[in-house]
């Protein structure tokens, strides 16, 4: 069925805002402009309203540790072993989480969701948006999106306790060296079976993801707050000719220009609240805008649930308070997500041809006092 | 050979007034007005009524024994490993187990023993009759061999427990894939280099569709996973419990796997049985499902196996759907309907005469019966 | 407000059945019998259905375990830090929104008394509640303490072995009578050492105050309460009493009431191996008449307080007996038969509207009335399964 969204002023995020009207149907945006020509079915009065993308949180565990159920069902990592390259944290989400709809409140209409950062190589993340089905089949976008990883305090403190490797930041950045290491010559085995035209008799899951990633079909997702983490995480993806992705990048003020140079897509976040591990001592607000000044590609995560993905955007204004662009905070909640997680051809911006995916604010969003009146999968919300 | 008259027999659904002949352990033929003949024993059976032997799919009877106290008698779960394929339920059956009386005595003639839930492969269950001293005598084979599997959060709490993984759900997932990758490994190489596949004998049968696998199973989350990984192994499988199987009636039409659903008598008592509920069973049913329902006793004793049924007797299900769940559709899901869970001719002689109609909370159990021999009932000291 | 139950079958259970109506004024029963005309806020057309009292949960722990919760955030049965505890309340550990009060009313259930939990031998005062889900917490409490909890055999032994308390039955004995001698000498000291609401509790017992309700499920527990009652004298309920058709006679001689049950349990502890449905026809039989039926619940569901003892009278149970178990016999034990238990004028209008007889496990229930308001109604309603 085709709707018209009209009295609206859209926010496309590849263009300026404009007042004007978007027609679309179930799977895309057919039209967008100060005034669209097609007929539509059903139109929808947008009140003066803010209409602009569903934003995509980059980072999340949102349905791995349901809310309100506590530790007994905290899925979020399987600290067991430092390396469980092949556990797909798909398969512990819980889609009746409270916390996904009241994302969706906040804006929040995507999300990439990680196994946690206990373990130097924690499993394999996926895509998935919000819909009222509860099924999950209906949400995913795409699974095995990314290989989570992780460097600094928390693998060594996890592992500490287990007198297991890591209890250093060296023995974080081995373990995840002897992973991609076993991953070569993993591949060169098949190879070499192949050549030989012999089955090959010794597959081994945890191996075949480190293929994917040493192959590049999936970047490693790397947690790292501290500079030195994010050099390392970068020394790796040179060692080993793979793509990363750096996540949080809390002290990237100190290592722009290697982000830069590089070429490193980061995710930001979460700077709200205390900074309760000395790692998170330089955590500060203004990383956004540094970001945008060095031309780094970020995107914005919640790390739900650390803090809820319904204030994200909280987080997003603040960025712009401590010196980012407005236009630069919304691109790193809507296309930049996008671009990072290889989605941009359907998402992050309101263009003829791309998913409808979309709120409409009665307010910016970066005004704590505005809300989601409208989204395509909801319709129209009450308070 | 036997021939019992006059009784209300249970058959084509519905209770009739029938003749039937038993002989060497087999019904022979149902009719009216039947004659004896020659050295034939009669059974007058006037005033009575006649079910076929009902049939529980999932327990874990005779290994997790009834009055032996907390730890002796215990053998239901091999807890050295979260998987442990080449383990074996019918290797730790006790026939004498008290558990198994009290279901003769109460009409329970078929049971499936399967090892417990704190594994994630739990190993190989085996169906047995529940008379007899010597359990090899006993087994009812099944057309495919059956591998107990569980799901969710039964097995991820109890090995965080144990300090060992798997420690979340993801793990459980990914430790399945993992054994499933073993015995396809196993598969590829060459006869010479394969060694001793104890471990992985029974998960590459489950892939070569010589067995299906029996998932104990809670969440729909968890459904799904199962569903996912199935699909990316190929392998059959029935649903354990699924107890929020319901609350996504239309997936669960189209997945179209069968389910066992149960034990309903209890408490919900955790997150895990939120969506526990009688009206399970007539949502999936009006989904066209294959339905069967379980004790899985000791949970709730096997001499209690017709309160489950009398509850549901309160909802719209007819009494043919009710008595199906506990004989012939639990027979269909273990693949032995052509040997129990009807009155049949040429099917076991498996029957319970009772005093009054099934739902009649004051019918006594007078008799039950296994190929044709009288092998309790509530006369025995032992009933309830 | 006034509602009338119309034609029905009256079972009030402490007179004989009939066909008539019953009238319930501002939560009372003011008429039991046929023929009454009268206007009604509430009319409800019994005609072929069958009209029992509310049922009575001598013995449970809903609101304090913790429906469809099982961690240690809402379990509450236990206080397992000491094995002596009667100054606790379980109506302080009752969470008013529980589920498990919802599956009551589906079960017919309109009164609970809810206990702690067996772990220790001196438990804490048990609470008894009216199922009206209508009114605040408070006002549904009809004692706010129901009788001491108490506890012999392999539970309290299980739970402070660990920590060395109590390791064996005649520890758990020892750890008993201390308590009884310690409040008698409290009491002859008190002045001095001030109100120690541990020993006051204790001595309301002792002075037959309050009834003590003990867990006991093998003969020789029973036996050994018994000889404890006979040196400090208190009232006394035996709560399971698995093993009392054992000594049938015994307990018939000594005049003991008895809350039977659940009886739908696995023999899953050696001090349950004579578990049998068999108990109450046996008990009958010996003349003692003074028997409830209990679930436990959340042990077995509460659904099954009628069925339990309709299951029963395979072995001998009487029909009347079966019903008064679940009914005036609880109320009395409780010592609320004035108010609940059955149908008569005066008392509370908690009334269950069935199909056909509620020990019938097939029946549908239609109406539960508490306190003369309808609390659930199949035709507006699901029943809570």
């Amino acid at each position: 069925m085709k709707k018209r969204i009209t009295n609206v002023k859209i926010f496309p995020i590849s263009s300026e805002p404009f007042e004007g009207e978007l027609l679309f149907d179930e799977s895309s945006i057919l039209e967008v402009g100060p005034k669209v020509q097609g007929t539509a079915e059903e139109t929808l009065d947008g009140k003066g309203g803010l209409l602009m993308p569903g934003f995509i949180d980059g980072h999340s565990h949102i349905g791995l540790m349901p809310e309100g159920y506590g530790w007994e069902y905290d899925d979020v990592n399987e600290y067991s072993d430092p390396v469980t390259a092949d556990v797909r944290c798909m398969d512990a989400f819980v889609p009746t989480d409270m916390g996904i709809e009241e994302s969706a409140r906040g804006g929040v209409m995507m999300y990439c969701v990680l196994p946690g950062s206990a373990n130097p190589v924690g499993g394999l993340g996926f895509i998935a948006k919000y819909t009222r089905s509860n099924l999950l089949e209906d949400k995913v976008i795409r699974a095995d999106c990314g290989l989570k990883m992780a460097t600094g305090e928390n693998p060594k403190r996890v592992y500490q306790e287990y007198k297991k490797m890591p209890v250093t930041r060296m023995g974080t950045a081995a373990v995840m060296r002897k992973f991609f290491f076993d991953g070569l010559n993993y591949m060169q085995k098949k190879e070499k079976a192949e050549k030989e035209g012999k089955p090959f008799s010794e597959t081994d899951l945890k191996m075949e993801v480190a293929q994917l990633v040493l192959e590049k079909e999936i970047p490693a997702r790397i947690h790292c707050h501290r500079a030195e983490d994010m050099l390392t995480a970068i020394r790796i993806k040179k060692e080993f000719d793979i793509n990363i992705v750096i996540e949080h990048a809390t002290e990237l003020i100190k290592v722009a220009d290697e982000l830069k140079q590089n070429e490193i897509p980061v995710f930001l976040g979460p700077y709200m609240g205390s900074r309760p591990k000395v790692e998170l001592r330089e955590m500060t607000y203004r990383t956004y805008g540094a970001a945008e000044k060095a031309g780094i590609l970020f995107g914005c995560m919640s790390d739900h649930p650390v803090f809820p993905a319904e204030v994200l955007r909280i987080q997003a204004g603040l960025g712009v308070q401590y010196g980012a662009s407005e236009k630069a905070m919304l691109e790193s909640l809507t296309i930049n997500p996008a671009k990072i997680l290889q989605l941009e051809e359907s998402y992050g911006t309101l263009e003829e041809g791309k998913v409808p995916m979309m709120c409409l604010w009665d307010g910016h969003p970066f005004d704590a006092r505005s809300r989601v009146v409208w989204n395509n999968v909801d319709g129209w919300l009450s308070r | 050979m036997e021939l019992f008259k006059g009784g209300q027999v249970w058959k084509d659904d519905r209770l009739q007034r029938l003749d039937f002949r038993v002989e060497n352990g087999r019904f022979v033929s149902f009719g009216t007005d039947l004659q004896p003949s020659g050295d034939t024993r009669v059974i007058d059976l006037e005033g009575k009524y006649v079910y076929p032997g009902m049939i529980d799919p999932h327990t874990h009877v005779g290994i997790f024994e009834e009055m032996t106290g907390w730890e002796a008698g215990n053998d239901t779960n091999e807890y050295s490993s979260p998987a442990t394929p080449s383990v074996r339920a019918i290797d730790a059956i006790n026939p004498l187990d008290a558990g198994l009386r009290s279901a003769r005595n109460a009409g329970v003639t078929t049971v499936c023993v399967l090892p417990g839930s704190s594994n994630v492969i739990g190993g190989e269950g085996v169906v047995i009759k529940t008379a007899g001293k010597n359990v090899d005598k006993m087994v009812v084979p099944t057309p495919k061999k059956l591998v107990k599997m569980a799901f969710g959060r039964n097995p991820s709490w109890f090995w965080q427990g144990q300090k060992k993984s798997p420690f979340t759900r993801m793990a459980v997932g990914a430790l399945l894939r993992e054994q499933l990758v073993k015995a396809q490994n196993q598969a590829k190489k060459p006869e010479e280099e394969r060694g001793n596949d104890l471990e992985t004998r029974l998960l590459q049968e489950l892939l070569d569709h010589k067995a299906m696998a029996r998932i104990h199973v809670a969440n729909m989350e968890d459904i799904e996973t199962i569903a996912r990984i199935s699909s990316e192994f190929g392998f059959e499988y029935v649903l354990d419990h699924a107890t929020a199987l319901h609350t996504n009636p239309e997936f669960a039409r189209s997945l179209g796997v069968p389910a066992i659903l149960g034990p309903l008598n209890v408490c919900a008592r955790s997150f895990q049985t939120y969506d526990l509920t009688f009206h399970s069973v007539q949502i999936l049913q009006d989904q066209g499902l294959l339905l069967s329902l379980m004790t899985d006793a000791p949970v709730i004793p096997l001499s209690l196996i017709r309160v489950q049924p009398w509850i549901l007797a309160r909802l719209e299900l007819s009494e043919a759907q009710i008595v199906d769940l506990l004989t012939r559709n639990a027979a269909k899901i273990l693949g032995i309907e052509d040997r129990v869970g009807s009155l049949s001719a040429g099917l076991d002689a498996d029957f319970m005469v009772l005093s009054s109609g099934f739902f009649d909370v004051l019918s006594v159990v007078e008799n039950t019966y296994i190929q044709g021999k009288v092998v309790g009932g509530e006369w025995d000291e032992d009933a309830h | 407000m006034k509602t009338l139950i119309k034609n029905g079958t009256i079972h009030p259970v402490t007179s004989p059945s009939f066909v008539g109506d019953i009238l319930v004024e501002d939560g009372k029963i003011v008429g039991v019998e046929p023929g009454i005309q009268v206007k009604a806020d509430t009319l409800i057309e019994a005609s072929g259905l069958h009209v029992f009292p509310g049922l009575v949960e001598e013995h449970c722990h809903i609101g304090i375990h913790g429906e469809k919760t099982n961690q240690v955030s809402d379990n509450d049965v236990n206080e397992w830090s000491d094995p002596v505890t009667p100054q606790l309340l379980a109506m302080d550990g009752v969470k008013p929104f529980d589920e498990g009060f919802r599956y009551a009313i589906s079960a017919g259930v309109t009164t609970l008394n809810i206990f702690p939990g067996s772990a220790n031998p001196i438990g804490g005062f048990g609470v008894t509640l009216k199922n009206d889900l209508d009114v605040p917490y408070q006002e549904r409490v009809l004692l706010e303490r129901s009788g001491m909890k108490m506890a012999m055999g392999e539970n309290p032994k299980k739970t402070h072995q660990e920590s060395k308390k109590i390791m064996t039955r005649m520890g758990t004995a020892a750890v008993i009578r201390k308590a009884f001698s310690d409040a008698i000498a409290y009491r002859k000291k008190k002045d001095e050492k001030g109100f120690d609401p541990k020993n006051e509790a204790l001595l309301q017992v002792l002075d037959g105050e309050f009834k003590a309700h003990v867990h006991a499920h093998r003969a020789d527990d029973m036996l050994t309460i018994l000889r404890i009652r006979d040196e400090f004298g208190f009232q006394l309920s035996f709560e399971h009493a698995t093993e009392s058709h054992l000594i049938a006679d015994l307990l018939a001689e000594k005049g003991v009431e008895l809350a039977v049950g659940p009886m739908f349990t696995a023999r899953y502890k050696i001090e349950v191996n004579n578990r049998t449905l068999r108990t109450p026809g046996i008990l009958e039989k010996a003349g003692i008449s003074d028997i409830s039926l209990i679930t436990d619940d959340p042990v077995i569901p509460i659904l099954n307080l009628p069925i339990q003892a309709g299951l029963a009278m395979h072995h001998g149970l009487s029909g009347d007996l079966a019903l008064r178990a679940i009914t005036i016999n609880p109320a009395r034990n409780l010592g609320l038969a004035d108010r609940i238990g059955s149908i008569e004028k005066g008392k509370d209008g908690d009334l269950l509207v069935c199909d056909r007889d509620v020990l019938d496990p097939t029946h549908r229930l239609l109406f539960t009335l508490v306190n003369g308001k309808v609390a659930f109604d199949s035709s507006k309603q699901e029943l809570v399964l």
